[in-house]
């Protein structure tokens, strides 16, 4: 369970670490929605250097990399797998009995795992690279102008802020139970379906009812404090926009252009 | 059924930046029958420790014997489960894994795991529940319906069901209230006595002193001593370095000697503590 590596933030010190969450959050917009213009190879290659840039800048390590791809792997194949069976586009060229494969799908399916691996690891350097504090923070500056029209910015950022806070917790419950239930005889990983189910069971109900708790002890705590989420706050952390920011969304933003025009031209 | 850690390592996460050297070079022979306390800071090894004896945690390096059973680097699962069965392991604030209908069916659900006929399983957990003090009328009420530490009971139930060799105890009575603490060591000992090995994390002197014939004393992942826990308490300098508090018996009797008494600072009773102050009181 320690092995999850997508959502994890690792605590060292980068360009990449130091950006404004903020322009972080923008430039992983501008670059998903990049991602499904359809500019060819050449479009996917200007995208996948950015990239690669972005790995380096970071100083993300290809072994975290790959952990971060792992759990998303079974989809990918999944993914493939139909693609290639049903998308009758393009040239035959290959069939065998009723499995028919054309060019058009070959296309399209390596498109497909390219696209999925690049958001794969733009949301994981962002994710590795942002506190999860400072990113709620920075969703919350993103959405403020929203504010103006009655859209409860700061319940959002809070509930945001509070299950991303959790989720490292209740990552260390469950393994908790599952040791504890391990110790009383169950095994996760093997056994019938039945067998199966009951391991499973043994888990969700524990981490069910601790969580109601730890729920129920974290809205007591923050009464007691008289929190309020429509009272006016300043804030401890202030987010500052650099010169780097600046050239870093420029960058962005004409990397994404470029490539969205090509995807016209083409 | 003794215990051997052979130069065990342990490193949580390594190769990343969050690897964290817990044990290190741990050597150690918990003999069979033994009830030994675990002593140390919060930080120091002790669950990583204990999570090796039922292979939870597979040692980085080094080995495991428990028996016949040798647990190292990579060990496949089927030659851990009889391990599990052998060496129980209850965890600290044991109430969070209960999860079943009715506490018979929760205490059962080890048993049954390990292959138990669900009458067989039925029978142990009546006995079990006896055993831990609570009556026949519980076993079909729902464990979150009870209060916090007869939750706990039901919990330990659920291991002793098992009728482990080895039985291992994290905190067992962090929480309870002083008479339940009371009666849950005295049920380990009572366990202890019938030949079982008892090995317990504690963080009260006065429960090691009382319940325990030896104590392991770990820091910064190194097991540091290993001694019988009279031995242990003579040591005030070494303790007081770990700032690990004296048993209360021991400090008194410590206290006394620096004002002209001569008492055994190895007492480990109020009642033999009374006698010797008698006696010394006649001279």
């Amino acid at each position: 369970m320690n092995n999850i590596m997508f959502g994890k933030y690792i605590p060292i010190d980068s360009f990449v670490h130091k950006l404004d969450p903020r322009l972080k959050i923008g430039a992983l917009l501008i670059l998903l929605i990049t991602v499904f213009f359809d500019a060819g190879f050449i479009g996917y290659g200007i995208i996948s250097i950015y990239v690669i840039l972005m790995i380096l800048l970071s100083k993300m390590s290809t072994k975290q990399l790959v952990k971060a791809i792992k759990p998303m792997l079974f989809m990918m194949i999944f993914l493939m797998f139909f693609n290639l069976l049903f998308m009758k586009s393009g040239k035959l060229l290959f069939s065998l009995g009723f499995i028919e494969i054309y060019s058009g799908a070959l296309l399209q399916t390596a498109y497909i795992v390219i696209r999925l691996v690049l958001i794969i690891i733009m949301t994981t350097i962002l994710t590795a690279t942002t506190k999860p504090l400072d990113l709620t923070l920075g969703i919350e500056h993103l959405l403020s102008p929203f504010k103006k029209i009655g859209f409860p910015v700061h319940i959002i950022a809070m509930m945001i802020s509070i299950a991303l806070r959790f989720i490292p917790t209740l990552l260390e419950e469950t393994q908790r139970i599952m040791k504890a239930q391990a110790s009383r005889g169950v095994e996760f990983s093997e056994g019938s379906i039945k067998e199966k189910i009951l391991s499973i069971v043994s888990l969700i109900i524990p981490l069910f009812i601790s969580s109601f708790q730890r729920a129920d002890d974290l809205a007591n705590a923050m009464e007691s404090r008289n929190y309020n989420p429509e009272a006016p706050r300043t804030r401890y952390k202030q987010l500052k926009w650099r010169i780097a920011d600046s050239v870093s969304l420029i960058t962005v933003i004409s990397l994404s252009a470029g490539v969205i025009i090509l995807s016209f031209v083409l | 059924m003794s215990i051997t850690f052979e130069k065990v390592e342990h490193i949580y996460s390594p190769e990343t930046p969050f690897a964290y050297h817990a044990l290190k070079g741990v050597d150690l022979v918990i003999p069979k029958g033994s009830m030994t306390a675990l002593i140390g800071h919060t930080g120091s090894g002790k669950s990583t420790l204990i999570q090796h004896i039922n292979a939870l945690l597979l040692p980085t390096s080094g080995s495991i014997k428990v028996e016949d059973i040798l647990v190292t680097a990579t060990n496949q699962l089927k030659t851990i489960k009889p391990l599990r069965k052998k060496a129980g392991l209850v965890f600290q604030f044991p109430e969070y894994q209960l999860f079943e209908e009715t506490i018979a069916k929760d205490i059962m659900f080890g048993p049954i795991n390990f292959g138990a006929s669900e009458n067989e399983a039925l029978e142990i957990a009546k006995k079990t529940l006896k055993l831990v003090g609570l009556d026949e009328g519980y076993l079909e009420k729902s464990p979150f319906d009870l209060s916090g530490g007869q939750k706990r009971r039901v919990a330990i139930a659920g291991i002793l069901a098992m009728d482990p060799e080895i039985l291992i105890l994290d905190e067992p009575t962090a929480g309870l209230d002083p008479q339940g603490a009371k009666e849950m060591l005295s049920l380990f000992k009572r366990i202890n006595k019938h030949g079982k090995t008892v090995i317990i994390v504690s963080h009260d002197m006065n429960q090691v002193l009382e319940y325990c014939d030896d104590a392991i004393v770990m820091n910064k992942g190194r097991v540091e001593k290993y001694m019988k826990v009279e031995e242990l308490f003579k040591e005030a300098e070494y303790l007081e370095s770990l700032s690990i508090d004296l048993p209360l018996i021991t400090s008194f009797i410590r206290s006394l000697n620096e004002n002209g008494f001569q008492i055994d600072t190895s007492i480990k009773s109020i009642d033999e503590l009374v006698d010797a102050i008698g006696g010394e009181l006649h001279e």
